[in-house]
């Protein structure tokens, strides 16, 4: 294994006449990651997904794989792999013949074609149904087939187009980890692309978020998280209680913001971003009491607004000084009564180093 | 039977009676004379008007007759190495239309439906217009006489081809060509391991549509046909002239059996391919 990243894309464009609907990225895909394209639709995930595989030519920039450029190299000779949305399992062609077909066309000698097909079903779990036709399975089987079909060729690098999104929830839920779990075992580089944030944060290593074209930010799930750097990463990743926010001094490991609704606000001062256009909290790092909380604590009193009950939390949104913010409170204890109830006064508190500085 | 009782479902038109005599109105309309032809074949008199016994000496007297025989042979010839090439041609030109965008397009896709659309009278004459002035239309040896009328079946059965085949490309899902380059296959792999096996019915319906044109062309054939080269249908006609003999009958019900042999064949390999239009 060589310290060259699985994937490298310097300045990737690719214009639809005008519109460009990948807009200069340039990223890195550490080998073995579990790489997630997380966006909204239309964002341009698949687009760079198909470029990866060779579906579409960039109007720019370029693309190594493996240190090798990939310009000009059609898809059937790039060492990759993709299992596509609709699942395009062959019709007629029974489970065996569909994962056989990619070693058979590349010419590998019968009894090995034997060996791997049966070694890639026992992965996906589909032993026995080597002479099922696509008609007789159903969705999560056809899923798993393309991926049998795409993994038994060992690529350097499986890309997958939301490959979840046709499943039932609860199929969903399991297939996600199986992917996990084959990723761990075959230690392929999986690039997947999803609109599904929890699926995004559970499964991936990586996770870029797209907008418009552009990445906004890769992180790991939790850094995506807790320190999004952007609006719109906060608010797209999970909910989030957004002030607008200045710089009002710095020094002395602090750093000291005028933030509109809460008045001035010291934080910590860690790795302060360059710029600080806002600040934001997240639900559950919000505490919703009846009397004022301890000292330590950023405090913003308010009236309770709505309650909504989750099962196993509820959110309670709150209104103060003309706004809406909102609070999760965990029910953790099947005696629990609401303390309040709606139009009843109330604090909404949290921790200053809880605060996200976004910078744009 | 028991669920044939009560008032009929909504679906069920085939218990209404005026409909079940419209309906055997039409199969009578359409297959009587067909009925007819096949079994005055065995009629054992020389007038064919009224029947006057069984007999298959007609059928002897017709493998008897060298020049019928010879046109027989003829037809299915070129029958058979039309339909090929079409077959082929049209396929292709179906698969160019479909997957590429060039210049000219739509004229291409226009003069595909030319002959189609074109008298065959016009055609016939332009083809031996044609034919004549390269001077391919005479003192050829056997087989390669047969050339122009080939040349002429092919050039109005493949754009028939392509128009099936056309027609059940639209239903392709543009993702299995991708899925098997995706694998590894080159172009020409996933034209024959994905496309053609997707294509098979459409395939095989343009190709005996093309064959069931060229063996019943009277017009085209007349006209490109040299004096020594005489297709079945021709011969038949020239026999009729003199009075339809059961010889004839004989003659045609063989072809009707032919044909009806190579349909059945064809929807067995028609049958659709497992798996698909689910999904
Ligand atoms: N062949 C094409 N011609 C023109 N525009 C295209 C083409 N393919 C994609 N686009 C446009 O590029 C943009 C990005 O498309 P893309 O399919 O990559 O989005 P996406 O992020 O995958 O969205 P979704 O989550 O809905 O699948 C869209 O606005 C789309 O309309
Ligand atoms: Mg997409």
């Amino acid at each position: 294994m060589s310290g060259i990243p699985i994937v490298r894309i310097e300045g990737l464009t690719k214009r639809f006449g005008e519109f460009a609907a990948v807009d200069a990225v340039s990223l890195e895909i550490p080998r073995n990651a579990f790489f997630a394209l997380l966006g909204p639709s239309g964002c341009g995930k698949t687009t760079l997904l198909r470029m990866l595989a060779g579906f579409e030519q960039p109007s720019e920039g370029r693309i190594l794989i493996d240190g090798e450029e990939m310009a000009g190299v059609p898809p059937n000779r790039r060492p990759v792999n993709m299992v596509f949305q609709s699942y395009a399992v062959f019709p007629h062609m029974t489970v065996a013949e569909n994962v056989a077909y990619g070693l058979k066309v590349t010419g590998v000698p019968r009894p090995e074609i034997e060996r791997r097909v049966g070694e890639a079903l026992r992965m996906v779990r589909l032993s026995g149904f080597e002479r099922r036709r696509p008609d007789q399975l159903s969705g999560g089987q056809k899923q798993r087939v393309a991926l049998a079909r795409a993994l038994v060729k060992r690529p350097k690098l499986l890309l997958l187009d939301e490959p979840l999104s046709a499943l039932d929830r609860k199929l969903r839920e399991e297939m996600q980890l199986e992917l996990v779990r084959l990723q761990h075992e075959v230690g392929i580089t999986f690039v997947i692309v999803t609109h599904d944030q929890g699926e995004a944060l559970s499964m991936a290593t990586h996770v870029a978020v797209m907008n418009q074209g552009r990445v906004l930010q890769i992180s790991d799930p939790r850094t995506l998280y807790e320190q999004p750097r952007s609006r719109f990463v906060a608010d797209f990743i999970g909910q989030v209680n957004v002030f607008e926010a200045r710089r009002v001094a710095a020094g002395d490991g602090e750093l000291r913001l005028a933030v509109d609704g809460i008045g001035e606000l010291a934080l910590p001062d860690e790795r302060p971003p360059e710029k600080v256009v806002a600040v934001a909290v997240r639900p559950e790092k919000m505490r919703v009491s009846a009397v004022p909380p301890e000292e330590g604590r950023v405090t913003i009193a308010g009236r309770v607004g709505q309650i909504a009950y989750f099962g196993d939390h509820s959110r309670v949104f709150v209104e103060a000084r003309g706004r809406r913010l909102v609070c999760i409170r965990h029910n953790r204890s099947r005696r629990e009564e609401p303390s309040f109830r709606e139009g009843d006064p109330c604090y909404l508190s949290f921790r200053p180093e809880d605060a996200i500085l976004l910078s744009s | 039977m028991a669920e044939r009782r009560g008032a009929p479902g909504p679906l069920e038109y085939t218990r209404r009676f005026w409909v079940r005599a419209w309906l055997a109105a039409t199969f009578l309309f359409l297959y009587a004379p067909i009925v007819i032809l096949v079994v005055f074949s065995f009629n054992d008199s020389r007038r064919n008007i009224v029947w006057r016994g069984f007999t298959t000496k007609y059928y002897a007297k017709a493998m008897a007759n060298d020049s019928l025989i010879e046109a027989f042979t003829n037809s299915l010839v070129v029958a058979f190495l039309s339909t090929l090439v079409s077959t082929v041609l049209g396929t292709l030109l179906a698969l160019a239309l479909w997957r590429f965008r060039f210049p000219g397009k739509p004229v291409v896709e226009g003069a595909n439906a030319l002959p189609i659309v074109i008298p065959e009278i016009c055609m016939g004459v332009s083809l031996l217009v044609f034919f004549s002035s390269i001077g391919l239309m005479s003192g050829i040896p056997w087989p390669a006489s047969l050339t122009p009328i080939v040349i002429g079946h092919i050039a109005f059965s493949f754009p028939f081809v392509a128009v099936v085949v056309r027609a059940r490309l639209e239903g392709f899902d543009r993702s299995l060509e991708e899925a098997s380059k995706d694998l590894g296959a080159s172009e020409w792999q996933t034209l024959r391991y994905v496309m053609i096996p997707f294509l098979k019915p459409g395939i095989v319906a343009g190709a005996l549509l093309a064959m069931t044109l060229s063996l019943d062309d009277f017009v085209i054939t007349f006209f490109t046909s040299g004096p020594e080269t005489i297709t079945f249908p021709i011969k038949i006609y020239s026999m009729v002239r003199f009075g339809a003999t059961p010889e004839v009958n004989a003659a045609s019900t063989v072809l009707i059996a032919i044909t009806l042999l190579l349909t059945v064949i064809a929807m067995r390999m028609q049958a659709p391919v497992r798996g698909e239009g689910k999904e």
